[in-house]
């Protein structure tokens, strides 16, 4: 991968606030920028930083010294018309292809990206990525990195030589391991494990317990063996076998707690079915106040009558027998009653037919009779079933009323409160149990009453009233279950709080607190376990995060200290200063700590006749500083895998001698020579004329800020070299048999301006008509010679070297350079020059 | 996430001897926001040794 810039457009953009009316172009090879400080050079570096990066060094700078807000809007031009969009682009060459990137940006800021027109969301290349180098040498940014505290340089080196990766690696590590929190439910474990280990250190009567606990978590694994045979030295459990320790530890608590408070403290419960139950009472009273029901209950007094009538029914069955046999008198009068006979056996047979009638309906009212009792039956049952299940849930706890002087004495003083607050509710629950049982009993022998009277059907008059009375009782015994298990919803946080406490303090009291702690550690072994491989884990994470750092610092020791210090120290030595005291850059080093990992910090080195000195910064001088700060930057543009071809570099000769000028011309050639496109800003003017001179052959593009106006910088585009001074450097490297194929090459192409310089002024000549030479084509070279009377042979030549030459300047795979052809085309441009003459 | 990146965690992971350790450091590669995708790896081996407390 390979970017080059070909030419810059930019509207509203910081110093352009019109657009600018040429593009910049920009040499294959390299341009340079000439322009009195503060006139707009640093504002064309910063357009193809900003389309590049989405923000320039600058504003990412603020950002970090928490500036950013001085520089907010600081992008758009403030001439500029506030409704329109500011915007930079950049024609490419990408691998060779060409493409076009715009920016734009609104007046919030905001940056809408095109690629050919159409809008992107992204560039489709990750330029912030750790590895690409950053290719902008700024004049600022240069000591910053150098002069930077050691673990921030360390970390800047890692960012530049692309091993930003590294580091991104290693700080997430650190924070994530140092600041790690478990999840809740391993949190949990590892406090009720923290707990119970340290109340085992607490107690003197399980020093030998504490010690064995400390040996069995020296492992890898905790291993209780020990612990456990230490328990059985204890007093009282010497004789216990090991499966029995535990529950040989409880019944000694048991019974010494018993020797304390015999009784036990047990919390009144809360009866879940107590809702549905209390429904189905009031159901059953509802039907026994109900109008039917009464309406039933009245037709059973008729069965007063049925003594009498069963009397009757006898009478009438004995008499009518007796007549059916005796047909002369009567049974009952011994009259003579033959005339009558027959008429009287028939009345009886009618009366009794009439009292079978009765008796069927009695039985009907019996059998509803029945219906009833069960009906208060049930009701009687459900009722009583509720209420001694409601005492049954609350009288061991009332129990312990008899003993609260106990109570009070071991709660002691400090829960003067809680012990009121318990003495008031057993207070209540006592006395709700007691009103409940009454009216329970009370009920019982009403019932007893109604149910005789139901099953009998005797005192039927006054069963209506009996079973009211009823209703009552039971609804009245409801009413204090109900409130009785609202209360044992209200208290049960208080009561279980005041419970705890004093089985806290019962332990004390017993004298077996070290008893508990002792219990618990033992029938904790698999959570204890378990707490203790979480810890290791937990504890292992400060060998992870050292592992890490030394891998990271490895790997940046290694890069710093092989081919990195090399290709710095390549660049270095090329504007080393020979004439001052010999004290130069050394190298880097990476140190390293006691214990053999790699320190995060970055330390440059520097020598003297052959001497370490402590620090480079500290010996260096600032112009040997600087030097050093642009080699490094050099260094990272030039490695193999560099990302972008070009490399801009604003200003970089501020504060050198004239030694260090000069020796920087052969680094920016050697730039070029490797393949670099150099974008040179520089404001010293006559630096950068000579510098055009020494590269007279290179063919580059420069221009010249003059002035700045509101609409923006006024530039110029300025011949590189004027065809006398090319021709003259392309006769010297013809005849230098020690020049490199680039540098013929470069000569060859030199001859192109050189051509198009000659006709243009030949041009001007014969016509008074002035031509913009650096955009002729070889055909247009050939016309204007022949309109300006060059005869038509050389003008012929002179179109077919220009085509040679074209193959050149696009590095076409048929061409070679060849010394002999470029001392032909220099003969053929002398005598091009010829009619220049007067 | 850079190529770079990626291969560097593979490098490092092979250095541990703990598979803990290992575990852990691969966790990088699990997603965008790396340092919850190592967080969420730490609890989840944390919960494993657990097994259910």
């Amino acid at each position: 991968m390979g970017i080059k810039l070909r030419s810059l457009k930019a509207a509203g953009f910081r110093g352009f606030n019109e657009p600018i009316p040429h593009p910049l172009e920009f040499g294959e090879k390299i341009t340079i920028i000439y322009g009195p400080n503060s006139r707009g050079k640093t504002t064309i570096s910063e357009a193809i930083e900003l389309l590049f990066y989405g923000e320039t060094e600058r504003v990412k700078d603020a950002a970090q010294k928490r500036l950013k807000s001085e520089y907010e809007r600081s992008y758009q031009n403030k001439h500029y018309p506030e409704k329109e969009k500011a915007y930079i682009t950049i024609d490419l060459l990408i691998d060779e292809k060409e493409a076009v990137w715009k920016m734009e940006i609104d007046e919030d800021e905001n940056l809408t990206r095109y690629i050919e027109g159409e809008p992107v969301k992204e560039w489709p290349f990750e330029f912030n990525a750790p590895n690409v180098p950053y290719p902008f040498v700024l004049q600022h940014n240069l000591k910053r990195l150098i002069e930077a505290p050691p673990s921030e340089r360390y970390q800047k080196f890692a960012a530049l030589l692309g091993l930003g990766a590294l580091e991104e690696i290693r700080g997430i590590f650190e924070d994530t391991t140092k600041n790690y929190k478990p999840p809740g439910e391993v949190k949990g474990l590892l406090n009720e494990a923290k707990t119970i280990e340290g109340a085992v250190q607490k107690y003197k009567e399980l020093k030998i317990i504490g010690e064995a606990f400390k040996k069995a978590s020296k492992g890898v694994e905790l291993e209780l063996t020990g612990v456990r045979a230490a328990a059985r030295e204890l007093p009282g459990l010497k004789r216990e076998p090991e499966v029995r320790v535990i529950e040989a530890i409880n019944t000694m608590i048991e019974t010494r707690k018993k020797e304390v408070f015999e009784k036990e403290f047990v919390l009144p419960e809360k009866d879940p079915v107590l809702a549905a139950n209390i429904t189905k009472v009031k159901e059953t009273n509802e039907r026994l106040r109900s109008d039917e029901f009464k309406e039933r209950l009245r037709r059973s007094r008729e069965l007063a009558e049925l003594e009498a009538m069963e009397e009757e029914d006898t009478f009438y069955r004995v008499t009518l027998n007796k007549l059916e046999k005796d047909v002369i008198n009567c049974p009952v009068c011994a009259n003579d009653i033959t005339d009558i006979r027959e008429e009287i056996i028939l009345r009886i047979k009618g009366r009794l037919s009439e009292l079978e009638k009765r008796k069927n309906e009695f039985n009907a009212i019996k059998a509803d009779l029945k219906v009833l009792n069960t009906l208060t039956d049930e009701a009687i049952s459900n009722l009583i079933r509720i209420t001694n299940n409601a005492i049954s849930r609350v009288e061991p706890f009332v129990i312990i009323k008899e003993d609260l002087n106990i109570v009070k004495k071991i709660l002691g003083e400090v829960h003067g409160e809680a012990y009121e607050k318990l003495a008031s509710l057993l207070h209540f629950y006592s006395e709700k149990t007691r009103n409940i049982r009454n009216q329970l009993s009370q009920y019982k022998r009403k019932r007893k009453a109604v149910s005789r009277a139901l099953s009998t059907g005797s005192v039927l008059v006054e069963l209506e009233p009996a079973i009211d009375a009823l209703i009552k009782i039971s609804e009245c015994i409801l009413e204090e279950i109900e409130t009785l298990a609202a209360e044992i919803d209200e208290t049960d946080a208080v009561l279980f709080d005041i419970k705890s406490e004093f089985d806290r303090k019962l332990v004390r009291h017993a004298g077996v607190e070290y008893l508990e702690v002792l219990k618990t550690l033992l029938s904790s072994e698999e959570k204890l376990a378990t707490a203790h491989k979480i810890n290791k884990i937990i504890n292992s994470f400060e060998g992870l995060r050292a592992t890490i750092r030394d891998f990271v610092g490895s790997k940046i020791q290694q890069k710093m200290s092989a081919d990195f210090t090399e290709n710095i120290t390549t660049w270095y030595d090329q504007i080393k200063t020979k004439g001052d005291p010999l004290v130069h850059f050394a190298g880097f080093r990476v140190p390293t700590k006691k214990n053999g990992g790699h320190k995060r910090d970055l330390h440059i080195l520097a020598n003297t006749y052959g001497k370490e000195l402590p620090s480079a910064l500290a010996f260096l001088s600032e112009s040997k500083l600087n030097a050093l700060g642009l080699c490094i930057n050099i260094g990272v543009n030039v490695q193999k895998d560099a990302f972008f071809s070009f490399l801009v570099i604003d200003d970089p000769i501020q504060s050198w001698d004239k030694e260090h000028e000069e020796q920087f011309k052969d680094v920016i050639m050697e730039l070029i020579n490797q393949a670099k496109q150099v974008i040179l800003l520089s404001h010293n003017h006559s630096w950068v004329e000579s510098l055009r001179k020494t590269m007279c052959s290179y063919n580059g593009t420069y221009y010249e800020i003059n002035g700045y106006k509101k609409e923006g910088p006024v530039i110029e585009l300025i011949p590189w070299a004027d065809w006398e001074s090319r021709l003259k450097s392309a006769r010297a490297a013809c005849k230098n048999p020690e020049l490199s194929k680039d540098n013929i090459e470069n000569a060859v192409a030199s001859l192109r301006f050189v051509y198009c310089d000659l006709t243009a002024l030949i041009y001007k000549k014969a016509k008074g008509i002035g031509k913009r030479s650096y955009r002729l084509t070889s055909e247009e070279v050939k016309k204007l010679l022949l309109e300006s009377g060059v005869e038509t042979a050389l003008a012929e030549r002179i179109r077919a070297d220009f085509d040679t030459i074209s193959k050149t300047h696009h590095d076409h795979p048929e061409y070679t350079p060849d010394r002999e052809q470029l001392s032909l085309f220099i003969d053929h441009a002398w005598n091009l020059a010829k009619y220049l003459k007067p | 996430m850079s190529e770079n990146g990626e291969q560097y965690i593979e490098e490092l992971a092979n250095t541990f001897e703990n598979p803990i350790h290992a575990r852990i450091v691969k966790a990088y590669l699990k997603g965008e926001d790396r340092a919850e995708k190592i967080r969420e790896e730490i609890d989840t081996i944390l919960l494993e040794v657990t097994g259910g407390h």
